[in-house]
């Protein structure tokens, strides 16, 4: 793997490595052949979780931002996100 | 995501059962705290048990025994963020994801270790933050052990 966010260590063995989506923060392993589709976004180069809720360009930060009831350049895509009833945090 | 801050770290213990939390980090209108390792063992004697565990956002600290997590660094202030262990009362989760699923058996010691700037983040915003919550067990509960380290 090119680059690891996390690494998981069972006893003195590092086992699996995780990558963490930039949307919503999750760390998860890539394990080829699971079927399991990710992503990537192209507007913040940054590998996601590929579930629906990140599948729009709401970086993790502008989420916490958001929460804290602070101004974002993502508001209108979190307004329409929470409008159909995700969560983004 | 985090900027470099302040270490603290403590654990809990409890009996491994589904939907149980181990422990919780709570964030306040004041600080942000970021979750960069985790630590799950136990101490029971030898047996093939195991158990699924998560972490998970909340937004409601449930009711826990207060902790005072123990300072990496010895000459920095106390913790803000607010800590609990083996809760009575769970927290209110939002459990749309999961953010760091561990599947374990009872003989393992498993530690999770973010890299830096790829911890988890709560906002700071008061009972808001992170518990991690046994999802369910195989065979007979055991004596689990967690440490989580974090900054703030």
């Amino acid at each position: 793997m090119r680059h690891e966010d996390g690494a998981i260590i069972i006893g003195s063995t590092q086992v699996a490595s995780t990558r963490q989506c930039g949307h919503c923060a999750k760390h998860f392993q890539i394990i080829p052949g699971s079927g399991r589709e990710r992503g990537f976004c192209l507007k913040c180069s940054r590998i996601t979780c590929g579930s629906r809720t990140c599948l729009a360009c709401i970086p993790i930060e502008a989420r916490l931002e958001h929460y804290e009831g602070k101004k974002t350049p993502y508001d209108d895509v979190i307004k329409d996100l929470l409008a159909k009833g995700a969560t983004i945090l | 995501m985090a900027a470099t801050g302040r270490k603290y770290g403590f654990s809990g213990s409890i009996t491994a059962a589904a939907s149980k939390t181990i422990w919780g980090v709570t964030a306040t209108a004041a600080v942000r705290p970021a979750i960069y390792e985790i630590i799950l063992s136990s101490n029971t004697a030898v047996a093939d048990n195991a158990a699924e565990w998560n972490l998970f956002r909340f937004t409601a600290a449930g009711t826990s025994t207060a902790v005072v997590p123990e300072k990496a660094d010895s000459g920095d202030p106390a913790a803000t963020s607010v800590c609990g262990k083996n809760h009575s009362v769970e927290p209110t989760y939002t459990v749309t994801v999961g953010l760091c699923d561990l599947a374990v058996n009872q003989h393992a010691t498993v530690r999770w270790v973010a890299a830096p700037d790829c911890e988890f983040v709560a906002p700071a915003t008061a009972a808001n933050g992170f518990g991690f919550q046994c999802q369910g067990i195989s065979n007979a509960g055991f004596t689990a052990i967690s440490q989580v380290s974090f900054k703030e």
